[in-house]
C-alpha cells in the first residue's frame, strides 16, 4: 500500500523538479509565480527543504510537460540531454528543442523499462577513431570499410542498418516525426551510452544517410552531442568526415564500381535509368548516387547538374511527396517506431506483466493512445497463449 | 443483460459513472457516443485529467476531444475536478513504485469514482486490479460491459449494437476482456472480427474457415 511515507525523498524529487523545469526553459520565478508563491520557495523546493503540496505538483507537471505520476514514480529515470544541447545553439531553436526532449524522453523510457525487466544493455561499439590531422576525406573513406569490416558486413550492398545499429551495437535508437528541418540527433550520455534519433518525415534513403552521419560521430567524435539540420553548411573538419564517412560506407568504392560496370557494359551513355537502378540497389538517393559516381570519377564532374538542367530523374520527387503527405492512422507498428524495437517490445513485456498501465506506457513512450494500442496490440492474447511450447531457453 | 457492475448499487439510476480516457476514446469510436451516452441515463464524468489527456494526444484524422467537449455542451458528459478526498487518494495512486501506481488520468479517475461513491469505467487491467486490492467495494465497468448492455441495444437496435461494438474494436482497438469474448463473437459476428486485431488470433481466424 502506497501512503505519503512511500513518496521519494525530498531531495529527489527536488532535483528532478529542478531538471524538468530546466528541460522547459522556465525560470525558478515562473515556476513560483505558477503555484503563488516566492521564488525563495521554489529554490527551497528543488533542494528538498520544503516538501511541494500535490495541487502545487499538478499545476507544477503541466508546465513542465511532464505528468505527476512521472514525477512520483520512484524508478522513473530523469537525464539531462535537453540542457546539454540548447547549449550547442545549432539555430532551429524549437525544432532541436522538440527534438532533443523526446530523445531525452525516449531515453529515459528505455532505461526505466530495462531496470523493469533486469535487462543489462550491451554496448559493442566498434572502437574510437578520433580525427587525425591530415586529409579527412581519405580517413573517413578509411574508416568506413575498416568499420565495415568490423561489423562483418560483406561489400555489397547495406541491408537492415537500423536494426544493425540497434541490436548488435547496442545503440539506443529511436526514430520518430520531426520538424522537416531536422535529420537527427546524437548524444553520448555517460549512464545511457550512445543515443541516435532520426527523422521518420524523411525519405528511407535520407534516413540512412543520417543513421551513417552519426555512427560516424559515434566512431569520430563520440563524446560531443550532435544536431544534423537540413541546412547546416559543411564546414567543419568533422562535418566532412561525417558526410563522406556516410557516403563511402553506403556505396563502398570496389562494390559500387563492380556494379557500375556490370549494369552499363556494352552501353555508351550513363541513362537516368542506370542511376535508379544503382540508386535503388545500394538504398541511397539518385543525388548521393549521381555525386559518388562523380567523386569515383565514373561519370564526369557535373553531371547531377546536367541531369537537374535537363528535367531531373522522375520518381523521386512522387516518392518524396508520398512520404511527406503523411498518413492517418499508424496501420502497423513498425510505422509508429519507425523500425528500432527494443522499446515497443519492452513495453508489450512490461504491459504483459501489469507492471505498467496503458496509460503509463503512453506517457513514456511518447505516444497517444491510438499508437499505444498499435504497440501493444495482440500483446494481451500474447500472454494468454504463452505456453511452454514457445518459452525462452534462459 | 443489464449492466454487470459489481457493486450492490448497479441498479441505482443515481450513481454517477465516471469515465477514463480509454473507455471515451471506444465509446467515440462506435460514432453512435452521443446515443451510447444518453442510453445509459446515468451522470456521465469525467475528470479534468482526462480532459488533458485527450487534448494532449490527437491521433490523426480523429477528433476526440472535439466530441468529447460536444458531449459536454450537450449536457451528455460532465467534467469534474478532484475534491479534497479524490486528491488524497490520487496522491496514493501516482507516488510509489511504478507497479503500484498509475498515470495521472487513470489515478484521478478512480479517485474520483470513489470520491463521489460512483462506478468507474475503465478497461485497463493493471488499474482494475489495483481497483480491487484497494477498493473492493468500488463498481467497475469496462467499454464493452457498456456496449453490450440491454440498455444500449435498446437504444441502438441489436444491429447498431453490433456495429457499435465493430466499430470500437477496428478504430480504436478496444480491448475485449476474456470473460466477454463470446459474448462479442456472437454479436459481431465472427467474419467481421478478422479485421479486428485487439482480439485474440485463435478467434479471429473462426472468421475465414
Amino acid at each position: 500500500m502506497n501512503d505519503v511515507a512511500d513518496r521519494i525523498p525530498d531531495a529527489e524529487l527536488g532535483e528532478r523538479l529542478r531538471l524538468a523545469r530546466e528541460t522547459v526553459k522556465l525560470r525558478q520565478e515562473d515556476a513560483a509565480r505558477q503555484i503563488g508563491v516566492a521564488r525563495t520557495t521554489v529554490v527551497a523546493i528543488e533542494a528538498g527543504q520544503r516538501r511541494v503540496r500535490l495541487d502545487e505538483l499538478q499545476i507544477l507537471a503541466a508546465h513542465y510537460r511532464t505528468s505527476v505520476n512521472a514525477l512520483l514514480r520512484r524508478e522513473a529515470v530523469h537525464l539531462d540531454l535537453v540542457p546539454r544541447f540548447r547549449r550547442l545553439r545549432s539555430g532551429h531553436a524549437t525544432a532541436v528543442y522538440d527534438a532533443s526532449k523526446l530523445l531525452s524522453d525516449l531515453v529515459s523510457a528505455e532505461v526505466e523499462l530495462e531496470n523493469a525487466l533486469g535487462v543489462k544493455r550491451v554496448q559493442a561499439y566498434p572502437p574510437e577513431r578520433p580525427i587525425l590531422p591530415g586529409d579527412v576525406e581519405s580517413q573517413a573513406e578509411q574508416d568506413a570499410q575498416e568499420v565495415r569490416s568490423w561489423l562483418g558486413l560483406g561489400p555489397g550492398p547495406l541491408r537492415g542498418l537500423l536494426p544493425l545499429l540497434e541490436l548488435q551495437l547496442g545503440v539506443r535508437l529511436f526514430v520518430r516525426p520531426l520538424d522537416q528541418s531536422v535529420s537527427g540527433l546524437f548524444a553520448f550520455d555517460e549512464r545511457a551510452g550512445a543515443c541516435m534519433l532520426l527523422n521518420s518525415r524523411h525519405s528511407q534513403e535520407r534516413l540512412l544517410q543520417s543513421a551513417l552521419h552519426e555512427l560516424a560521430h559515434l566512431i569520430a567524435t563520440r563524446q560531443a552531442l550532435e544536431v544534423i539540420i537540413d541546412d547546416a553548411a559543411v564546414g567543419s573538419r568533422e562535418e566532412r568526415y561525417a558526410s563522406c564517412f556516410a557516403r563511402c560506407f553506403s556505396m563502398p568504392a570496389r562494390s559500387l564500381r563492380q556494379r557500375f560496370q556490370d549494369l552499363t557494359a556494352g552501353q555508351s551513355h550513363l541513362t537516368r535509368r542506370h542511376v535508379i537502378l544503382l540508386a535503388d540497389l545500394f538504398g541511397v538517393s539518385r543525388e548521393a548516387m549521381v555525386r559518388r559516381l562523380e567523386e569515383l570519377t565514373l561519370a564526369r564532374a557535373g553531371t547531377w547538374d546536367w541531369f537537374q538542367a535537363n528535367g531531373g530523374i522522375p520518381g523521386e520527387l512522387v516518392r518524396q511527396a508520398v512520404r511527406e503527405e503523411g498518413r492517418a492512422l499508424p496501420s502497423d507498428w513498425s510505422e509508429v517506431e519507425g523500425g528500432a524495437s527494443r522499446l515497443a517490445l519492452m513495453a508489450r513485456e512490461v504491459w504483459k506483466r501489469g507492471l505498467y498501465s496503458e496509460g503509463q506506457l503512453a506517457q513514456l513512450l511518447r505516444v497517444d493512445r491510438y499508437q499505444m494500442r498499435v504497440l501493444l496490440d495482440g500483446a494481451e492474447a500474447e500472454a494468454g497463449e504463452a505456453d511452454d511450447q514457445v518459452k525462452l531457453a534462459r | 443483460m443489464k449492466l454487470m457492475i459489481k457493486s450492490s448499487s448497479h441498479a441505482d439510476l443515481h450513481v454517477p459513472m465516471v469515465a477514463d480516457a480509454s473507455v471515451m476514446i471506444n465509446v467515440i469510436a462506435t460514432e453512435r457516443a452521443a446515443e451510447i451516452v444518453g442510453a445509459l441515463r446515468r451522470r456521465i464524468v469525467v475528470v479534468e485529467n482526462v480532459v488533458r489527456e485527450l487534448e494532449g494526444g490527437v491521433a490523426a484524422g480523429h477528433d476526440q476531444v472535439g466530441q468529447l467537449h460536444a458531449l459536454v455542451q450537450r449536457g451528455l458528459i460532465h467534467r469534474a475536478e478532484l475534491g479534497e478526498v479524490g486528491l488524497s487518494l490520487y496522491e496514493q495512486l501516482v507516488s510509489g513504485n511504478a507497479a503500484e501506481t498509475l498515470d495521472d488520468g487513470e489515478a484521478a479517475t478512480i479517485s474520483h469514482a470513489v470520491e463521489v461513491d460512483g462506478v468507474v469505467l475503465i478497461d485497463e487491467r493493471k488499474a482494475m486490479r489495483l481497483c480491487r486490492e484497494r477498493f473492493g467495494a468500488l463498481g467497475v465497468e469496462t467499454s464493452v460491459g457498456i456496449l453490450l448492455s440491454s440498455e444500449v441495444r435498446a437504444a441502438l437496435g441489436a444491429e447498431g449494437q453490433a456495429d457499435a461494438v465493430f466499430e470500437a474494436l477496428r478504430k480504436a482497438r478496444m480491448r475485449v476482456p476474456a470473460e466477454r469474448l463470446e459474448e462479442v463473437v456472437a454479436i459481431v459476428g465472427p467474419q467481421r472480427l478478422v479485421y479486428c486485431s485487439s482480439v485474440p488470433p485463435s478467434v479471429r481466424s473462426r472468421g475465414s474457415k
